[in-house]
């Protein structure tokens, strides 16, 4: 299999996310929602830049915006609530 | 599910693993990302491709086929059902009754005319567009996984698809057809795009000549019933 747009996105996708586990946690990173947001970012970064093909819906898509959604939820909620 | 393939699979349920151990027993907030990270990945190779040609493409080829068999049907006036049968070269060719139906011509006469003869009876000879894809070899055993495999995966012309053996009848359950043809002379003849490459997986598998008997559409759910011949 040549290295084509789908493979460099999976390939750029697994090197981001290495890079920001190792980097967060160096820097004591300790609330998984951060680590979580930062995925979400990479992945559709990532994917508007590489345009990948999938074989049916991009489930993972779906389901890191719908976290990423409800996190963001989360954290108004906490700011409004004081 | 290839090499590729099995390696996400491997990955997302290393990932799922890691980050529920990481959160629950070792409390342990960069291996649960970690886990989080190789779950995301490996459902992203799950979802990647892994043929050159885009399938929409294929599909479009394979449309764009019937349409030329459109019209030579309507040239020659084509008003019976075809019949689908495996010739000794390995493809599925299509036996048209032009004047009145006598069965299935025995496979091989004839070989490599457009129109042909059998008791009495002129026929017309061609290839449908799932032919050459029952050739490619690679077909699995099986009936249900065959059709699934070229209907589904190679050409992703539906989105699932069952059987149902009733006698000599071979029910289909096609979800999700995508085929979207408005050659009315081809799909009363030969059936509907789905209905003809099944026919062909069938006619392949089986080695038995295959008509298209029923179709009928319903809310994203086509059914078609296969006639298995002698």
């Amino acid at each position: 299999m040549s290295l084509d747009k789908n493979m460099a996105f999976n390939i750029v996708l697994g090197v981001m996310i290495v890079i920001t586990v190792t980097a967060l946690s160096a820097l004591g990173e300790s609330r998984l929602d951060v680590y979580v947001s930062m995925f979400t970012v990479e992945y559709f970064a990532a994917l508007a830049i590489f345009r990948p093909r999938r074989r049916f819906l991009d489930v993972i898509a779906i389901a890191l915006l719908a976290v990423f959604a409800m996190i963001v939820a989360l954290r108004v909620a906490e700011v409004l609530a004081g | 599910m290839d090499g590729f393939h099995a390696f996400g699979a491997s990955l997302a349920s290393f990932g799922a693993a890691l980050a529920l151990y990481s959160y629950l027993l070792i409390s342990s907030t960069p291996m649960t990302a970690l886990g989080i990270g190789l779950l995301i990945l490996g459902l992203s190779i799950l979802l990647t491709p892994t043929e050159p040609m885009p399938r929409r493409t294929v599909r479009a080829l394979l449309e764009g086929s019937t349409l030329g068999l459109e019209a030579l049907l309507e040239e020659v006036d084509a008003q019976h059902k075809a019949y689908y049968v495996q010739h000794d070269d390995g493809r599925v060719y299509t036996h048209v009754p032009l004047v009145s139906d006598k069965g299935p011509m025995p496979p091989g006469l004839q070989a490599g005319r457009l129109i042909a003869e059998w008791q009495g009876e002129p026929y017309l000879i061609v290839l449908p567009p799932g032919s050459e894809l029952v050739r490619l070899g690679e077909l699995p055993e099986g009936l249900e996984a065959a059709l699934s495999e070229v209907l589904v995966d190679q050409t992703e012309l539906c989105e699932s698809v069952t059987t149902v053996h009733r006698g000599d009848c071979i029910v289909l359950e096609v979800r999700g057809a995508r085929g979207l043809i408005g050659a009315g002379r081809f799909i009363r003849v030969m059936g509907s795009l789905e209905a003809s490459v099944a026919a062909c997986v069938a006619a392949a598998i089986l080695k038995r000549p295959v008509r298209v008997a029923l179709e009928r559409d319903e809310v994203r759910v086509r059914t078609i019933v296969l006639e298995v011949l002698e």
